[in-house]
């Protein structure tokens, strides 16, 4: 029996496992489709709207970027705040003069180098309840090599408004500060050294760790006006010293909240036999000329509120585990300093609450 | 002068004589010229079983009749000798000389073929049933045919065996119910002895609750539905369980992979009252604990079920019987994937159980009329529970039905009539959540029950008109009432239904009707012979289905609500028209059919995209209907005698649904016809038993089908740093095709052993030549926020068993 994936329900899980091949398709043609990714919330700005092109599912590139528009916000008081264009199809509000507010609503407009017209729905900033606390929970875990694998719990606290519906997304990001910027390897096989060639950093310089593809959702259908727990992730108990992390907690509008839900559904999909049959995720941007236009992707409005925290992991008796990366490895430390690389990776800002 | 007078007087008085004379020794009646009756009933002696469609043919007036479900015949013959001749397939023949003077009872019993030769197959009838009654699309399964074929984990399975048949299809390996001619699973009225089913499964769709012991036979209708069965659309799937057996005790029980059984049947009162007790249970969390993902190895499972019949004949006209059913089943997965609460929770736990009685009386008048009153409760209870303090919750709901039927039958052998009158009640508990404890974070929330009523007359008769027609008729009216307390939402006009549009609330007391609905739901079908061993038929009916499941997962899930019809849910009306051509070869060896069906479908559901129908009140605003078409040309070769027997089918099959829906963002696929997800053009079944000898016997078994409709992304693109997938054009694409081979044999006890204690073994491989067979396709779009040029998307199958599967069960009896 040992080898039978009987089954079951592996349907059920998310986890891939022998019963799943990967398979060629082919690939189509395709028409593309003019795909708005932006957001604004009641943090200080500047806020980024993002237009491009759908791509053939296949294919590895990035997105075509759509040049040229003119983009703009419109709030409920007529007010109208331009965007600008920082690189190719990516536009960019003024941080000075444009602030979300929560109880306004925005409209993004568009309209296209080729003349096209396109208009979100309007978006209701509402407010996010504070973050009341974050608190973490030690878990010891050994692997079925018999390796430990301890690791923490991190959860947040937060109240319910009552008597509204309130739809959630939970993100989360962990700085650390970075004290090389560059490591080169150069293993030297004779010896059976291998050294390696380290560069400071020229200034300080963070690394982020974050996890783009978690979308944590919730809504208060069953649990109006009550104090929410929630598991937000969780860390590596590889060192004593205390872990930072800025926790953001958003209040979304309900058509954004199946928006993501939606794709939360699509992208875990398993193929199962519970699964919904997937289906095209309806955006909130319209071409007002042509309602049978599909446009693709979420103008969103969204009420933030963030807590930074250092994880203390010291209250924890036993020691974390040994780390061996160094063993039979020489560092060479370099002479000259090495930039921090601004990105999704690395920052040199310093982080909130840092 | 004398002699010569007198001679021409005695040949004038013998000439006169003679014709009476000989009519006479005839019909001895036409000089006493009264009419006497022979009735009886035929029994198979192994089982002591009555035997449905056994053929008893009278020599002297070339008369005959088949047995009816009881195995009652009757006959009406002037008084005189006969030679009653009674046959059945797979036993000896009997014939039997009787004296009628007066009425006569007589109870028959028939002998198995020890060589079991003319083993039974799919139809249990007499063998040229398939040409000679008007039947179209119907078909029946008797328990031996089901237990011979090979099965998954050696589980003898009613609705797998089904799935042989063409036209009946499941959305795959694992998934519930049955799709029958484009339907829904919940298009299938399931009845065992009279009692409403409304989830067939265990372990969330791979065996379905009827136990094969207890089972009698299966009377399975596609197309051709009398007008004594209503409320679902597809198909109608009649369980019959055993008599329980008269006049002394028997044991049966049986070891197997998946699940163990018990039963125990025997006179309490010697030929008048008996009783019938069946237990199954199963706790196949061995098997989970193989398997190498520790969150598969986490499911925990268990059911177990039991059946009871009671029979009382008060003499040979009357008699009641009474079953009970109940089944449970509990599942509890890591996680709370399935649930939609969005509580991340450390597992849930499944149950669901199925609960029914049945009473029912039959008193016969006379041999040709007879009377049944049918009474039955079927109750579904599905629910589900986390246990973690901060969000323990418990989730019940619940679907009942409780109804009675009376009917009146006329049967001889022009006519099989019957008339009757049905009035159901439903009552559908949509969803209670209630926090599991005091610290919980989960408020209460609870729907309100939904009640409705439904009233049925109807007439059917099976009208022999001529040796070359025979047509069955019958007329159903069905009325249907949504029934208060309960509260109706009021819209926008002219705009998509949603909760943020309601304007306005109406509430209705108790008793008063919130919406009725009725109609006339006509069922035809003809016969007509094309010589001795050939017979071309037509056939037409409408149903009408006033209660619905409510699923927007690709295969329904246990906790999956009921829907009454309420103003803004119609119910569905199906119209089918169906034709074939029948043909048996070689004295009945061979069978050969060839169907078509045309069938349409008004207010099919569908679902609006991203809602969640848990504990939704306005269904309304999740809910669309639309209408669905489906067509198929069904063949069929069966051999019925020999070593060799079984059948070869195949269907091709077209089943398409379109919806209008008003949301924009269903604007996609919305107006056009596309595929069902249960849609499979080519289906092929080859099903064969060999019997060696009296005691080895091998059968196989080969399916192949289209693949399942399945969406592929047309495009990707970005939001918020996440690669999201197109999905537009619905089901166009599809899985690669299934094919799967299964090998059986069974080893029954040697016929010679006078021994009480029988043993049965029977071992068979499920998927010989470990075919993946895709359940489904989807696709994984890799996230790397660093090197975005890598992310590729990458397609996948899946397949639920991806391997072979051996099996050992043993059965005996005592």
């Amino acid at each position: 029996m040992k080898n039978t994936c009987i089954a079951l329900l592996l349907v059920l899980l998310a986890s891939l496992n022998a019963c799943i091949d990967p398979i060629d398709t082919g690939t189509e043609d395709i028409v593309p489709k003019l795909v708005v990714d932006g957001q604004i919330t009641n943090l200080p700005g500047p806020y980024t709207v993002k237009l491009g092109q759908s791509e053939p599912y296949d294919n590895a590139s990035l997105t075509r970027p759509v040049a040229n528009a003119t983009v703009f916000i419109m709030d409920d008081e007529g007010s109208r705040f331009d965007l600008t264009e920082t690189s190719r199809g990516t536009y960019r509000t003024d941080s000075v003069s444009f602030q979300g507010m929560p109880g306004r609503t925005y409209t993004l407009h568009i309209l296209t180098e080729n003349g096209k017209e396109y208009q979100s729905q309007p978006q209701f900033l509402q407010a996010s309840p504070p973050v009341d606390t974050i608190f973490s929970r030690f878990v010891e875990e050994v692997s079925a090599e018999g390796i430990a694998r301890d690791y923490f719990e991190v959860y947040l606290k937060t109240r319910d408004t009552p008597g509204e519906r309130n739809f959630y997304r939970w993100k989360w990001a962990h700085y650390e500060s970075l004290k090389y910027c560059k490591q080169t390897y150069a293993p030297d096989t004779e010896n059976g050294i291998n050294y390696r060639l380290y560069s400071f950093c020229c200034e300080p310089c963070w690394k982020i760790s974050k996890c783009n593809n978690c979308i944590d959702l919730a809504n208060d259908q069953f649990t109006d006006g009550r104090t929410i727990e929630r598991l937000i992730t969780t860390i590596p108990y590889d060192s004593k010293d205390d872990y930072f992390m800025i926790i953001e907690q958003h209040a979304l509008q309900e058509r954004a909240y199946r928006f993501w839900n939606s794709v939360v559904g699509q992208t875990n999909n398993t193929g199962g036999i519970f699964d919904n049959p997937p289906a095209s995720i309806p955006g909130n941007i319209a071409n007002i000329n042509d309602a049978e236009e599909q446009v693709l992707g979420l103008f969103t409005a969204i009420g933030v509120t963030r807590k930074s925290v250092y994880i203390k992991r010291d209250y924890v008796l036993k020691p974390p585990p040994q780390d061996n990366s160094g063993i039979g490895v020489q560092i060479l430390l370099s002479p000259v300093c090495e930039p921090c690389q601004e990105g999704i990776v690395r920052t040199a800002i310093r982080p909130p609450g840092w | 002068m004398k002699k010569r007078c007198g001679l021409p007087g005695l040949c004038f008085l013998l000439f006169w004589m003679v014709p009476i004379l000989l009519r006479a020794q005839e019909t001895p009646s036409l000089l006493k010229n009264r009419e006497v009756n022979f009735r009886g009933v035929v029994k198979s002696k192994d089982e002591n079983l009555p035997l449905t469609g056994a053929n008893v043919l009278v020599r002297e007036t070339k008369e005959g009749a088949y047995t009816d479900i009881n195995g009652f015949f009757s006959f009406q013959l002037p008084q005189g000798d006969y030679t009653f001749i009674v046959s059945y397939i797979g036993y000896e023949s009997m014939k039997i000389q009787l004296n009628l003077i007066k009425d006569t009872v007589q109870l028959l019993y028939l002998e198995p073929l020890t060589n079991f030769l003319e083993e039974i197959q799919v139809s249990g009838e007499s063998q040229d049933r398939n040409i000679a009654t008007p039947n179209l699309g119907a078909a029946r399964l008797s328990s031996t045919t089901i237990k011979a074929l090979p099965s998954l984990l050696g589980e003898a399975d009613v609705l797998k065996g089904l799935q042989l048949l063409p036209g009946v299809t499941s959305v795959g390996e694992g998934a519930t119910g049955l799709n029958v001619r484009g339907g829904n699973i919940d298009q299938n009225l399931i009845l065992m002895d009279d009692i409403p089913v409304f989830y067939s499964s265990h372990l969330l769709g791979f065996f379905s609750v009827f136990n094969p012991d207890v089972m009698r036979d299966v009377t399975f209708y596609r197309g051709g539905i009398p007008a004594g069965y209503g409320g679902r659309t597809a198909s109608v799937l009649d369980i019959r369980l055993k008599d329980p057996a008269a006049d002394k005790w028997l044991y049966q029980g049986g070891v197997g992979l998946i699940s163990s059984r018990m039963m125990a049947e025997g006179p309490l009162v010697r030929e008048k009252l008996s009783v019938l007790i069946a237990a199954r249970g199963s706790a196949p969390n061995y098997i989970f604990k193989t398997l190498p993902d520790p969150s598969l190895r986490e499911i925990d499972a268990n059911f177990y079920e039991f059946t009871a019949k009671l029979r009382y004949r008060f003499s040979d006209y009357d008699q009641l019987v009474f079953t009970g059913f109940f089944s449970e089943d509990a599942f509890r997965i890591p996680g709370d994937s399935l649930t939609a609460l969005e509580v991340n929770a450390s597992s849930t736990l499944f149950k669901w159980r199925n609960l029914g009685a049945s009473g029912r009386w039959n008193h016969f008048f006379n041999d040709e009329l007879s009377f049944q009153v049918a009474g039955a409760i079927g109750a579904y209870q599905p629910g589900f529970s986390i246990p973690d303090e901060a969000y323990a919750a418990e989730f019940t709901s619940g679907v009942e039905q409780r109804y009675v039927k009376a009917s009146l039958k006329q049967f001889n052998n022009k006519h099989s009539a019957e008339l009757g009158v049905i009035l159901s009640g439903y009552r559908i508990q949509p969803g209670d959540l209630q926090p599991g404890s005091g610290l919980s974070a989960i408020n209460a929330m609870t729907l309100s029950p939904e009640r409705s009523t439904e009233a049925a007359a109807f007439v059917n008769d099976e009208w022999t008109i001529s040796d070359n027609i025979s047509v069955m008729a019958g007329l159903r009216y069905s009325w249907y009432s949504y029934n208060g307390p309960g509260r109706v939402f009021q819209y926008e006009p002219g705009e998509p239904r949603d909760v943020s549009g309601i304007t306005d609330t109406v509430f209705y007391n108790k008793g008063e009707r919130i919406s009725t609905y009725s109609g006339f739901e006509p069922r035809l079908a003809v016969k007509i012979s094309t010589g001795p061993s050939g017979s071309i038929k037509f056939g037409y009916n409408r149903v009408i289905q006033y209660l619905q499941l409510v699923s927007n997962t690709t295969s329904a899930l246990p906790t999956d609500r009921w829907k009454s019809s309420d103003p803004y849910t119609k119910p569905q009306v199906a119209d089918q028209v169906s034709a074939g051509i029948f043909r048996n070869f070689k004295n009945n060896e061979y069978e050969v059919g060839l169907e078509g069906y045309y069938k349409l479908v008004q207010n099919m559901p569908d679902y609006r995209s991203g809602v969640s129908l848990l504990l939704l009140e306005a269904t309304e605003t999740a809910i669309l209907q639309g209408d669905g078409r489906a067509y198929g040309v069904e063949l069929l070769v069966r051999k019925t005698k020999g070593r060799f027997t079984g059948w070869l089918s195949y269907t091709w099959s077209s089943t398409q649904l379109r919806i209008e829906s008003p949301y924009d963002e269903d604007r996609t696929f919305s107006g056009t016809y596309y595929p069902a997800n249960f849609d499979r053009p080519h289906v092929g079944n080859f099903s064969a038993t060999y019997r060696q000898n009296r005691r080895i016997s091998f059968s196989v078994n080969f399916t192949f089908s289209s693949g399942r409709p399945v969406t592929f992304p047309e495009s990707k693109y970005t939001v918020d740093g996440v690669f999201i997938p197109n999905y537009i054009n619905r089901n166009e694409d599809r899985t690669p095709s299934y094919h799967r081979l299964d090998l059986g044999m069974k080893i029954d006890p040697d016929p010679r052993n006078t021994k009480r204690w029988k043993s049965y073994w029977s071992f068979s491989l499920y998927n010989v030549y470990a075919r993946r067979n895709p359940y489904s396709l989807f696709f994984r779009t890799k996230n790397n926020t660093a090197y975005r040029a890598l992310n590729k998307v990458e397609a996948y199958r899946l397949a639920t068993i991806g391997t072979i599967v051996p099996a050992i069960t043993y059965e005996f009896k005592f």
